[in-house]
Order: C-alpha cells, then sequence, then structure tokens
C-alpha cells in the first residue's frame, strides 16, 4: 500500500515549470490511458496536473512515494512553493 | 496447475483454521495478551482474501460529499473517536501460535489526508475526485498489518469537499457502516461546536 502524506494541492506543470532550477523525471509519470498493464508514462503537459505534496516533493498522482516527478527540495524551491505557488499547510494537517 | 496450486493453499489455509473452529469460543492469551477468535464471516473472509492473494475485492468503499463550510480538524477529530469508540475499527489478523485471532491496537489519532484539487473547472474536478475515489477502492488492505480503515478528503471548491472512506469487509458490512457514518456525523457536530466555541477538544487516553 502506497503512503499519503496529511496534505498536498493539485497545480498545473506550467505553474511548476516557472521555478529556474525544475527539472523532471517524466518516466516515473503515471502510466498512459491509466492502462496498469502499460509501462508508457504519460506525457504531461504545460495543463497537466500534478500534486506537491506537503514536503514539497511534486508526484503525478496523490501518493507520497510513487510517481515522484521532482523531488530536488533545495531551499530556493521551498520558497518558491511558499511564496509563489502560495502553498499553506493547514495547521490540522500539521498535528 | 493453478487449480492444483489452489487446492493445496486451501488445504493449508483450512488447516490452519480447523482448530479454531473447534474451539471457536476461547479467548487466547499469550504473555499477558488477549486474542479473540474470527467469527465465522471474519474466517472465510479471511481465508478469501489468502487464497485471493490480498486484492480490493472485499473493499467497501464510501464517498460522502459534504457542501458548506467544513472543519476538517473537528472531521478529523470525530473520525478518531469514532475508531476509539469501536475496536473492530482498530482490529487486524494474525497468526499467533499457530492459531487466526484478532488483534486490536491502541487507539490513536486517525489519518485524515486532505487533498486541494484546483484544476480549472467543476467538471474537471468532479472527473479527478471520481478516479482519485476508484483509486482508493481499488487498493489492497493487508489484513495482517493493516489498518483496515483508510479516509481521505478531497477539497474540490472552499464550501464542497468529498469524504472517501474506504473498509475492508472483514471490519465492515452494511449495517455497521451506517453505523458509522451516523456516528461520524454526530460527533463531527459537537467537535465542531466546541472548536466554535473557542474550547480544544480535550485529548483522550
Amino acid at each position: 500500500m502506497p503512503n499519503m502524506g496529511s496534505y498536498l494541492k493539485a497545480y498545473p506543470m506550467k505553474s511548476l515549470r516557472e521555478f529556474p532550477g525544475w527539472t523532471e523525471k517524466l518516466a516515473n509519470a503515471m502510466t498512459a490511458d491509466d492502462d496498469e498493464d502499460s509501462s508508457v508514462p504519460r506525457t504531461l503537459t504545460d495543463n497537466t496536473f500534478v500534486y506537491l505534496q506537503e514536503n514539497y516533493v511534486v508526484t503525478d498522482g496523490i501518493f507520497l512515494d510513487e510517481n515522484i516527478i521532482f523531488d530536488s527540495v533545495t531551499p530556493e524551491w521551498i520558497e518558491f512553493c511558499k511564496n509563489t505557488l502560495f502553498l499553506e499547510v493547514p495547521e490540522y494537517a500539521e498535528a | 496447475m493453478r487449480k492444483l496450486s489452489c487446492r493445496k493453499e486451501a488445504r493449508k489455509l483450512l488447516t490452519l483454521m480447523a482448530p479454531i473452529t473447534s474451539d471457536r469460543r476461547k479467548l487466547f492469551s499469550l504473555r499477558g495478551i488477549n486474542y479473540w477468535p474470527l467469527s465465522f464471516a471474519q474466517e472465510r473472509l479471511w481465508f478469501l482474501d489468502q487464497l485471493e492473494g490480498g486484492g480490493a475485492v472485499y473493499n467497501v468503499s464510501l464517498a460522502v460529499r459534504l457542501s458548506g463550510e467544513l472543519n476538517a480538524a473537528a472531521l478529523r477529530a470525530a473520525l478518531t473517536e469514532v475508531v476509539r469508540r469501536h475496536e473492530v475499527l482498530r482490529t487486524t489478523f494474525a497468526i499467533v501460535n499457530g492459531r487466526l485471532v484478532q488483534v486490536v491496537s491502541p487507539a490513536r489519532d486517525q489519518a485524515l489526508p486532505l487533498v486541494e484539487l484546483r484544476q480549472p473547472g467543476v467538471r474537471q474536478r468532479e472527473m479527478e475526485a471520481q478516479r482519485l475515489a476508484v483509486e482508493e477502492a481499488r487498493q489492497p488492505f493487508d489484513l495482517e498489518k493493516g489498518p483496515l480503515l483508510r479516509a481521505r478528503l478531497l477539497r474540490l471548491e472552499e464550501q464542497e469537499h468529498v469524504v472517501l472512506l474506504t473498509m475492508h469487509h472483514i471490519i465492515s458490512d452494511g449495517w455497521s457502516r451506517a453505523v458509522f457514518v451516523k456516528e461520524l456525523g454526530k460527533l463531527y457536530e459537537q467537535y465542531n461546536a466546541v472548536a466554535e466555541a473557542g474550547l480544544k477538544p480535550l485529548p483522550f487516553h
């Protein structure tokens, strides 16, 4: 069973791609057409929504440890998440 | 070949269950810990789970739409209290000393991950919510490790939420599901009223 964090927020790829240090692990995207037997990752367009997790990792899907698209968490990225993407973990989810 | 393998597995599992069916009423204690035998229905579901390799066939899923202002902290507190009240919701199934038993875990805070959907347009958010509901319902449970209850909160809009509740049938049926939802609603009202009064819920022990 994959793990879930306590809070995550959906963003379009184009918002995330605005970060200067952005890189993406495209091979980790969910499989195309939700086909479990397929091993072909789906294409992440600017309008594809992915999830920014509470630990600032970006995943294609809601699970913390699956389909990780971006995990180069630096102080600059954290600042971008807070100030540009306005990621704010609700108090109740922090407990 | 598969049939033969299945028959062998089934025989092995039935052997494991035999001592319980012949002496099923007795509580089993080991090193001061009490272990309860399974009901017949639970035995059947455990057996099928072992035989079929832990799929999601016996998942019981529920999606509850909540319109209006929602206090997520109060909902999480209510969920924690429902699980505290009902031991079966904290129960897993293990083989201890060669016996198949129920293991009740201590009460603890329940996780209620909040997923904020921000896709443009109501229809897109509804579709994503549906996709997540299906995905959630398809996630198998591990009857030995547990927990056998999962909850997720999807926020579609500021005042539009969906709670996804998934349990394994071994700890839940139609009747108990109705009780679960009723208690969750009542307790939510109480915790929300406490929050509105500016009081923090007291911790339970």
